[in-house]
């Protein structure tokens, strides 16, 4: 069937590719690029917007041309090309891959994973000639060189960070913290709009565009060994003079709070396109955005300064970007996939990339031979920029500096703590993991481990066990029962094998120190220590009890009432109770990821937001509905509510119409009020529904996080983040396989604990309540 | 049921503005993907914008993959929704009408598991799911979709089949028809609006699934619509009023489903419910 179903998906493409080319053969589609008949073949993990699959068609159509050039020189190698999803869930999946051998040949990664995939990535220099690598800039061969010379990636695009400012409210822009405090807080207070906006919420960026306040005091993040030393002596102070300046940036009223909800570049534009912002630290591709939101009237206000600083007479900006790496072995697909990479990279095509993208090339002869990057006032002005660049250390514990340094920043951003104490407890966690990363590099690789076939055999036997009960109790009784047992085998091997046996494994994991990657680790009890030893956890705990149980009530309630409202309109004849029941169900639908989005474009912070525009007319507003750490929290319980209540509305709607007729024929006869009838008659009635229905959603808002992640990332700080959330950053942001399965063991713990009880509840309700364990989820 | 039409007003006007809290969020989504890019930000916020246009519809459904994410979920979807059918309908049939030792046990534990968050799952999954060679294939996505469920609809089908009236089986019994007959001829037929319950529910969970399909999948040309919006959002900007139009073309088809079969859908719950 699933054959047939490819072989179908095969003959739909072919037919949209032969409508759409009219029979021509063509190179570039959406999946292959190259001939299709090609023998060779490498797989490619693209960035969406680095890519033929762009989502804007400018980029798109870039990248299909300069994809189709290689393609007719290269006609005996075809790509599947994949574009990954943003960020960390690429670098967990490239992680994944690594542990499973299943590397594509080439990809497309962030500069700071390099030291992750370090095991994986390919030497360049035998295909890249010194030449042509002499005329990149410095810094990108360095950074991705080690001590032999050998280099591992081809920087394919840079950024810089920038302070955005609006002409027409800040004449000059400032160069020091305190004229830019001292302006910001003058202009928001004259103009009631935000002096200076940046991101502070829990993502990369947040630390990322700050470092360069903290190198340009010439503080360092880690030794040239890659030990951390950010919290001792001058660096310290630097790190705490930063923390303070951003403390100030609230305290001075040149920034609002709001900035703790920034966990994307599009909220900073967003604000620059609603008006509401004087200035904003942002990238130089950002510029490109403000143009083409903005009337040419409005952009022609803004204009870019490099990032203030503590002194006048430093400047230093990040300089971020994506590099190509090879992990393909055979020399053959090497020497392929190279010159995959330096056909795209070619000067002519860099120079179009980079006009498409916004990004800045990396190439000498770029800016030096195309005019638009030698005369554009504002290339020509990032370029100067560049000088000044300072990339991220590549090396294993950036990470974890970054993580906990965006908490770090929240905290000190949201007031809850000084920068004293956040710096302290980011160095002490940063310390932590470093010590763990040294102890994991000395374990042994890859040696037979026993131990991991313990959830195997255990998988085996017990479903083993229970059928051979059940054999043996059939032998004595007859053999009519004989096959009853194996008409329920395939759901048992199928449970089995997808969920019993991972479930096991996940409990051997926990007792490692297990990266994602999954190279050489020992058994240990270390990640239940610090897990239970670990104050943030108890927070954390408190986050999920409030998430949970307000989740539950209002979805109970609100279901509950909806079903009611259905029920009794529809008793009383009336018609639409199906619309009803669509909107509530369409956002049960919806993807939770998506649900996440769709909040946060309905909470936005700045005046373009829909729901603070609404509060402002109210004479409400605008609330801080993400940054703050109370209303976020109850932002996510809404979004939660939202998505779930159709669960509980389909299960009480369900049960009130098992109510018998006999008993609303009584109420009738007594004259009964719609409240009556509900107090007397549908409570009571409904009873174990209910108590079901609590216990389902309870364990399914338990495991929810997938809203979370986009809506607020669990930020501010850690004010949102529940434990499922904990554990899904563990495992895919930190990649530390044994101390996310160790978080998920404790919750599995408190899951079946919820089902044994359920289980208790179902049964004792009696083999005459069977219907009620038909709704979950 | 004759109560007073001021009261039948008053309900229809509850329902009326709790209707309308939940679809406002959507009708926004809605408003944003007629916009442009410069209209998603301005100020005041409208909800019909000037110059209002499908052309992100048009541009999604002709310029980018949703057509084939479209594609690639229907494919996942129905044939996991298959595959957990054909595997539960047995299970759930003789879980509800044979009597054998460990069936209590069987019937709690198929409790236990629904509680399991295949989320906490994924990395060992992924172990399971690489060891037999199924990464990067609907193939292997549809067998984990399928586990997934297969307890939950065990669940929903063991109770329809339970309420199945006894003298039917046995009427059966006295034929001589064999389990397998019985089945398919007696119980199948009155408990169909319970496998129309059991399927739409499932093809609901299977449309909207993500982290799993996240790790699993790793060719665009067989990611499903979850993963295929998600990348529409890349590293550095989004831009949503296009993300907005794909996320209405995903939800078509699933709440089409819905109106489609929700009658069978909330008739079949309450057919299994009521039980004799």
């Amino acid at each position: 069937m699933l054959r047939s179903a490819d072989w179908l998906f095969t003959a739909v493409l072919f037919v949209i590719a032969a409508a759409s080319t009219g029979g021509a053969q063509e190179l570039v589609t959406p999946v292959r690029v190259g001939d299709p008949s090609a023998p060779m073949t490498l797989s490619v993990w693209a960035q969406q917007d680095y890519s033929h699959l762009a989502a804007r068609p400018a980029i798109a159509s870039t990248f299909a041309a300069v994809f189709d050039d290689w393609a007719r020189t290269h006609r005996d190698v075809q790509l599947r090309v994949s574009v990954m999803p943003g960020l960390e869930l690429h670098k967990a999946k490239l992680q994944l891959a690594a542990a499973a051998n299943r590397l594509p040949d080439v990809a497309s990664i962030d500069s700071f994973w390099l030291p992750l995939l370090a095991a994986d990535v390919q030497p360049l220099e035998p295909f890249w000639p010194a030449e042509d690598r002499a005329d990149f800039l410095p810094f990108t061969i360095q950074t991705l060189s080690d001590p032999a010379g050998h280099v591992y990636g081809l920087w394919h695009e840079t950024d810089c960070r920038v302070l955005f400012y609006r002409r027409d409210l800040v004449p000059t822009p400032p160069r020091t913290w305190n004229e830019l405090l001292d302006t910001a807080s003058r202009v928001g207070r004259e103009q009631h709009l935000s002096g200076y906006l940046y991101n502070a919420g829990r993502w990369e960026a947040t630390v990322f565009d700050h470092l360069a306040m903290f190198w340009a005091q010439g503080g360092e993040l880690v030794d040239r060994d890659g030990r951390p030393i950010f919290g001792e002596g001058a660096n310290r102070e630097a790190m705490l003079r930063l923390l303070g300046f951003l403390r100030d940036t609230i305290q001075r009223g040149a920034s609002p709070r709001t900035v703790l909800g920034n966990n994307d570049y599009q909220q900073l534009t967003g604000a620059a396109i609603a008006g509401d912002v004087a200035m904003f630290l942002g990238g130089n591709w950002q510029l490109k955005d403000l143009e083409s939101g903005l009337p040419p009237a409005e952009f022609a206000k803004w204009d870019i300064a490099p990032i203030p600083q503590r002194s006048a007479a430093t400047r230093s900006t990040g300089t971020g970007g994506w590099v190509w790496v090879v992990f393909a072995r055979d020399p053959a697909r090497q020497r392929a996939a190279v010159e995959f990479i330096r056909s795209v990279e070619a000067p002519a095509h860099a120079a179009r990339i980079s006009e498409a993208t916004g990004h800045l090339p990396v190439r000498r002869s770029v800016y030096r031979d195309f005019p638009i990057f030698s005369q554009d006032r504002w290339y020509r002005r990032f370029g100067d920029m560049l000088v000044d660049g300072h990339a991220r250390p590549t090396v294993p514990i950036y990470p974890a500096i970054s993580q906990h340094l965006q908490l770090a920043i929240g905290a000190v951003v949201s007031g809850a703590k000084t920068p004293d104490a956040a710096l302290e407890e980011a160095w002490t966690a940063v310390k932590a993991e470093h010590s763990r990363q040294i102890s994991r590099s000395t374990a042994t690789a890859a040696r037979l481990d026993l131990l991991a076939w313990v959830p195997i055999a255990f998988a085996i036997l017990l479903p083993g066990w229970l059928l051979a009960r059940t054999l043996r109790t059939v032998s004595g009784t007859g053999v009519r029962h004989l096959p009853a047992v194996w008409w329920a085998l395939p759901a048992i091997a199928l449970v089995t094998l997808i969920l019993v046996y991972p479930m096991l494994d996940l409990v051997r994991l926990s007792l490692t120190d297990s990266t994602v990657a999954g190279r050489g680790y020992s058994y240990t009890l270390a990640s239940y220590r610090d897990l239970l030893g670990d104050s943030a956890f108890y927070g954390m705990a408190g986050v999920t009890v409030i998430f949970v149980a307000s989740s539950v009530a209002l979805q109970l309630v609100i279901g509950f009432g909806i079903a009611w409202l259905i029920d009794a309109a529809r008793r009383r004849g009336a018609a639409g109770t199906l619309v009803a029941r669509v909107a509530v169900v369409s956002a049960w639908v919806i993807p939770g990821v998506l649900v996440g989005v769709l909040w946060k474009i309905l909470l936005i912070e700045n005046r373009s937001g829909i729901i603070n525009y609404y509060l402002s007319l109210a004479g409400l507003g605008p609330l801080p509905l993400i940054s703050s750490p109370a209303l976020a929290l109850t932002s996510v319980i809404v979004a939660n509510v939202w998505r779930g209540c159709a669960f509980s509305m389909i299960l009480q709607y369900a049960g009130m119409q098992r109510v018998p007729r006999e008993l609303h024929e009584a109420a009738d006869l007594e004259g009964l009020s719609a409240w009556q009838r509900l107090r007397w008659l549908l409570l009571p009635q409904l009873a174990p529904v209910i108590l079901l229905n609590v216990v389902l959603i309870t364990i399914a808002s338990f495991n929810t996080f997938d809203l979370i992640i986009p809506l607020t990332g669990g930020g501010p700080a850690r004010h949102t983040e529940v434990i499922s959330l904990f554990m899904y950053r563990l495992g895919f942001f930190d990649l530390d396989a044994g101390r996310a399965a160790a978080v998920a063991v404790v919750m599995l713990s408190v899951n079946l604990s919820l089902a044994w009880a359920a289980g208790r509840l179902i049964m004792r309700g009696a083999t005459d309540e069977p219907s009620l364990a038909a709704t979950g989820r | 049921m004759t109560m007073g039409r001021r009261q039948r007003w008053w309900f229809v006007l509850a329902l009326a503005a709790a209707t309308a809290v939940f679809l406002l969020p959507q009708l926004w989504l809605f408003s944003l993907s007629l916009k442009n890019k410069a209209g998603v930000y301005e100020y005041p916020p409208r909800w019909i914008p000037d110059g209002a246009s499908f052309a992100n519809y048009r541009f999604a459904l002709t310029h980018t993959q949703v057509p084939w994410y479209l594609w690639n979920s229907t494919v996942v979807a129905v044939a996991a929704t298959v595959v957990t059918m054909v595997v539960s309908i047995p299970a759930a049939y003789v879980l509800s009408r044979e009597r054998f030792y460990g069936r209590g046990a069987l019937i709690g534990a198929l409790l236990a598991v629904q509680m399991l968050s295949p989320v906490i799952l994924l990395v060992p999954i992924y172990g399971v799911i690489e060891r037999l060679g199924l990464v990067d294939t609907h193939r292997g996505l549809i067998l984990v979709y399928s586990a997934m469920q297969v307890p939950f609809t065990v669940w929903v089908l063991k109770s329809f089949f339970d309420a199945v009236p006894r003298s039917l089986f046995e009427a059966a019994r006295l034929d001589g028809a064999s389990r397998a007959r019985t089945l398919w001829t007696i119980a199948l037929p009155i408990v169909r609006p319970g496998l129309g319950a059991a399927a739409i529910f499932n093809l609901a969970a299977y449309w909207a699934e993500f982290s799993l399909a996240l790790v699993l999948l790793d060719s665009q040309a067989r990611y499903t619509m979850p993963l295929g919006l998600f990348s529409f959002q890349s590293a550095y900007e989004t831009d949503w009023q296009l993300l907005a139009a794909a996320s209405f073309i995903g939800l078509v088809p699933v709440v089409a489903a819905f109106v489609f079969l929700q009658r069978l859908f909330v008739a079949g719950l309450t057919a299994g419910a009521v039980k004799g």
